[in-house]
């Protein structure tokens, strides 16, 4: 068999698998662009005839309101992400450049934490906040957050500043730099690819976060998109078609934002399981 | 150059601990405490909307009573079997995703834009998405396969039991398999040209190379990838929840759905604690695994 | 130290952003808070706020603030709030949900107004609003059952059991892909109402007057087996598993199902799309086993344990119950005239649609009173989910009433 003919079994194979794992996102698309009664239709049709680009904007502009939950994800997020890496960095510092009883452990540690899923905490998480007088805020949300995204963004980060060269900062010390000025001016722009994934895994996080506002919010002014997403399922009825487009709306920033940095995602889990 | 330390200091010269303060002090209050609360927690039986039975310390009692009782251990098989349905799913389709995507081969770039869009899907669209793929009446699902003859009559999926098992752990497989594929693709790629090369010259077969060349250099990743994701699969709430809120009967509830269900639904703060306890440790033996997994590659 | 004290800052603002007061001071209008579920709906919350401007309007020394997250998560949304003293002040809820909350002490008894104003009410619904004799909710939502079917399949609704099966059987035999009839068993609190209509019917009971467990009753057991049979046997119903009370009303416009059972408000989701004259519809009374029964559902206002304005809260309960509110907002609503004196407004009377729900109200009975309703309803829906899947009846009803025993959820 020559080379042609091997790849185009290889497309071909590509091809079906992929439209089996899109067809659910072709589906939420394709409601999303059907009236009401469209979405009852049958036998159902793919492209709506015509298509309602109307329920986007009805979903955003009509009385959902569904921006305000959005601009409270993004609100919410971009906090979460900031904390995180404020929190996280120093300590991904720590953990690379300095020996210390414990260190290991202390690795570990956020390895597990990291593996927690808020449901294990979420009870006792339910009082700290509570005790705060944060139940209903945003900032009861974005510390919980931080307290989930934190581990992982130094897990993230120590695999990134572990290469992240020692003679330039060693110069810098010679030079009579202070050490945390050596961190601002060397390390950090150096490490900026690195801050940026755990920012974005962090603000991820935070998007697509379900349980924690579930749980901690109950003015519905304060509601993430996430959690507005579950407002189309009324008491009576599913109103599918718009909720698929406010589904979309919610998918566009983790989408555009994660096309950034896959690549680095990889590394980081795997850091330390594949020499490059 | 890691500088060993001799006495404690705050230093920001000499010292991590400037460094590690703060996240430190973060994550005892917001972690390292709530976790002590449902440690407590689960030495007592607290029933919220049942004052009238009282708040009391009952030691191991809710443990004892957990063990004993068939359900739990039902339970617990449930999961096992859910986690490694889904697991094995995720890994056999990402791996043969891998494999065709380390080929030399056109659009390959376009391909990967594709693999990134179920991995970018909030797990809660994902679910209303599969929602209304899975429905009984008006799913696409039961259009397809009608129209392929494959199935003669409408099947509410969710609807069965068995069916709402597999229907579940195929939406958690479909959140999954990008990222396994791309961690399969990494560990793909990382093996040397030269040795696949060589294999060609003996004139080993494709299988044959899979199985004695490609599988063993993979192993380490391999482990990494499905423990990994084992733990992530366990974990899985926001999947089954949406879906089918344990149901049919209690075909789909986990151990993390019993757990909310008994702290969230019946407000036993005592029982559901208990239970997230049960968790804590098995994730706890997952993580020494996926840790150990890495360590053996690297020095940390 | 730059960095420190900038993260110290960052966290600083965000606490005290939290922290801040909203707006409050010390002579300003009264501030109370009403909870009333489900009103992401837009219609819902556009009515509501109608009503709250309205009431604040006539009573500018009280400030009313609405808040609202869905019916599923308002039960959990309310027990977590009563535990972290954030409750709000006047509650919309299931009547169901009295007795926990009451015993919980996290609703007030009503003051002597209260009482006099529960007397308006029909005695079932009274009955549901009380706890240890005391009055604790006024009813506020409230419905009867009726079977609502296709008047171009159907020409005479079925009356008994046997009617119903028969009369579904023809309509699948006369017509290519519908189902004669549509029931409820998915985990949702309207699987165990449709289930106690049978059970009713059937001359059982889920707990005797002394306050014990009687659903493992020979007349509950056939109850439920009538109701999986309905799936399993007689394949007159889609499966119920994926279905809650809810989404009948959806199957029914579309042509899926010709009858089904529901409250008043089906009317509004079946007729949310204008083009619904393809399926033709009429209310009549529940076909009926031994005797004729449903349950009524209601769902009552109440006061929070732990407001700080009693009488705000009470002027605003008595202010949206007063009989000519409650008559605008019943019409409005579609549903059936919820104090007893409402009968007589005309609408009533000539709607043929509400009038078969007016009647059904006589051959009512209250929703039962467990100590805590949420996990009775887990049991009860388990059990019901079990007998569709194909177990025996006696022994899921053995097992729920085992279950209840345990949770102590009878109430004595």
């Amino acid at each position: 068999m020559n080379k042609r003919g091997k790849h185009l079994w290889v497309h071909i194979l590509l091809l079906s698998i992929f439209a089996v794992l899109l067809f659910p996102v072709a589906v939420m698309v394709s409601t999303s662009l059907k009236t009401f009664a469209g979405i009852f239709s049958w036998p159902p049709t793919w492209i709506p005839d015509p298509p309602q680009w109307a329920n986007y904007i009805q979903v955003w502009f009509g009385p959902y309101q569904f921006s305000a939950p959005f601009f409270n994800s993004l609100f919410i997020a971009t906090t979460t992400a900031l904390i995180t890496v404020v929190l996280a960095f120093p300590a991904a510092y720590a953990l690379t450049r300095f020996s210390f009883v414990g260190r290991r452990s202390l690795l570990f540690l956020m390895l597990m934490t990291q593996m927690f899923s808020p449901v294990i905490l979420i009870v006792g998480l339910y009082q700290i906040v509570q005790s705060l007088q944060l139940l209903n805020t945003f900032t009861g949300i974005i510390i919980t957050n931080c307290a989930l995204t934190a581990p992982m963004a130094v897990w993230l980060l120590q695999g990134y500043l572990r290469n992240v060269p020692l003679a330039l900062e060693q110069a810098a010390y010679v030079d009579g730099c202070s050490r945390v000025t050596g961190i601002l001016r060397i390390i950090l722009p150096l490490s900026a690819p690195g801050v940026a994934m755990a920012a974005i895994y962090s603000f991820i996080f935070a998007w697509n976060e379900l349980l924690i506002p579930l749980i901690f919010i109950s003015d519905s002014q304060l509601r993430p998109a996430s959690l507005a997403l579950t407002d189309f399922v009324g008491q009576n009825v599913v109103y599918w078609h718009e909720m698929m487009a406010a589904s979309v709306i919610t998918t566009l920033p983790v989408a555009i934002l994660f096309s950034f940095v896959q690549r680095f995602f990889i590394q980081g889990f795997m850091s330390g399981a594949v020499k490059e | 150059m890691l500088k060993p330390l001799r006495r404690f200091t705050l230093s920001p010269e000499k010292s991590p601990f400037f460094y590690l303060l703060p996240v430190l002090l973060f994550m005892s209050v917001m972690v390292a405490y709530p976790i002590a609360r449902v440690l407590y927690f689960s030495f007592t039986q607290n029933i919220l909307t049942r004052p009238d039975l009282g708040v009391t310390f009952v030691g191991l009692q809710n443990y004892v009573t957990l063990f004993q009782s068939a359900e739990f251990w039902a339970t617990f098989t449930r999961t096992a079997l859910w986690t490694g349905l889904s697991v094995a799913g995720k890994s056999l389709i990402g791996f043969l995703l891998a494999w065709l995507l380390a080929k030399e081969i056109a659009w390959k770039r376009f391909y990967m834009a594709l693999l990134l869009i179920p991995w970018v899907t909030p797990m809660v669209v994902a679910a209303i998405a599969w929602r209304w793929v899975y429905d009984g009446e008006f799913g696409m699902l039961n259009w397809v396969l009608t129209e392929l003859h494959m199935l003669s009559d409408h099947y509410v999926w969710l609807g069965h039991k068995l069916s709402a098992f597999v229907a579940t752990a195929v939406t958690d497989m479909w959140l999954g398999i990008p990222f396994m594929a791309m961690l399969f693709l990494a560990g793909l790629q990382s093996i040397p040209r030269e040795v696949l090369e060589s294999a060609d010259i003996d004139g080993a077969s494709s299988f044959q190379r899979l199985r004695l060349i490609i599988l063993p250099l993979m192993k380490p990743v391999i482990l990494v990838a499905t423990t990994l994701s084992a733990i992530w699969t366990f974990n899985s709430f926001g999947v089954i929840w949406p879906l089918t809120k344990g149901g049919p009967v209690n075909a789909t509830t986990t151990l993390v759905v019993e757990a909310y269900q008994r702290s969230f639904g019946a407000f036993d703060i005592g029982m559901g604690s208990t239970i997230a306890i049960v968790i804590f440790v098995i994730l706890m033996l997952f993580t020494l695994v996926y840790y150990r997994a890495l360590m053996r590659r690297e020095e940390l | 130290m730059k960095r420190r004290g900038l993260m110290l800052s960052i966290v600083l603002v965000l606490v005290l952003a939290g922290c801040m007061p909203q707006g409050e001071s010390g002579d300003g209008p009264a501030q109370i808070t009403y909870f009333h579920p489900g009103l992401e709906q837009p219609e819902m919350r556009e009515m509501i706020d109608e009503l709250v401007q309205e009431f604040e309007q006539k009573h500018p020394d009280i400030d009313v603030k609405v808040q609202s997250v869905g019916w599923d998560q308002s039960y959990q949304k309310l027990v977590s709030g009563f535990n972290a003293g954030e409750a709000p002040d006047v509650i919309y809820g299931g009547s169901r949900w009295i007795a926990s909350f009451a015993a919980m002490q996290a609703i007030q008894p009503l003051n002597a107004e209260g009482e006099k104003r529960l007397a308006l009410y029909p005695k079932p619904l009274q009955k549901a609003a009380r706890y240890q004799g005391k009055a604790y909710g006024i009813p506020r939502g409230f419905s009867s059952r009726t079977l609502i079917y296709r008047t171009d399949l159907i020409e005479e609704p079925p009356q008994t059991w046997e009617e119903l099966v028969q009369v579904a059987k023809k309509v699948q035999q006369e017509h290519e892909g519908i189902y004669g009839f549509g029931v409820a068993g998915a985990k949702h609190v309207s699987t165990t109402t449709q289930y106690f209509n049978y059970l009713f019917q059937n001359g059982g009971q889920v707990f005797d007057e002394k306050g014990n467990v009687k659903l493992n009753s020979p007349e509950a057991a056939e109850a439920l087996q009538f109701y999986a049979d309905l799936y399993r046997k007689h394949q007159v119903v889609p499966n119920p598993l994926e279905y809650n009370r809810e989404q009948l009303p959806i199957l029914f416009k579309e042509g899926k199902i010709a009858m089904f059972v529901c409250g008043p408000w089906a009317r509004q989701m079946m007729a949310r799309a204008p083009d619904n004259e393809k399926t033709p519809y009429k209310a009549a009374p529940l076909p009926k086993g031994g005797k004729m029964a449903n349950t009524l559902v209601s769902d009552s206002l109440m006061i929070s344990a732990q407001t700080e304005h009693p009488e705000a809260a009470w002027t605003f309960i008595q202010y949206i119950t007063s009989p000519k509110e409650q008559t605008q907002y019943d019409i409005e609503r579609n549903t059936i005239p919820l104090q007893t004196k409402e009968a007589e407004d005309p609408f009533f009377q000539n709607d043929p649609y509400v009038r078969e729900f007016v009647k059904m109200i006589d051959y009512g009975k209250p929703q039962p009173a467990p100590k805590a309703w949420e996990p009775f309803e887990e049991i009860v829906t388990q059990a019901v989910q079990r007998a569709l899947n194909g177990e025996k009846a006696e022994k899921v009803l053995d097992d729920a009433a085992a279950q209840i025993k345990k949770q102590q959820l009878e109430p004595k």
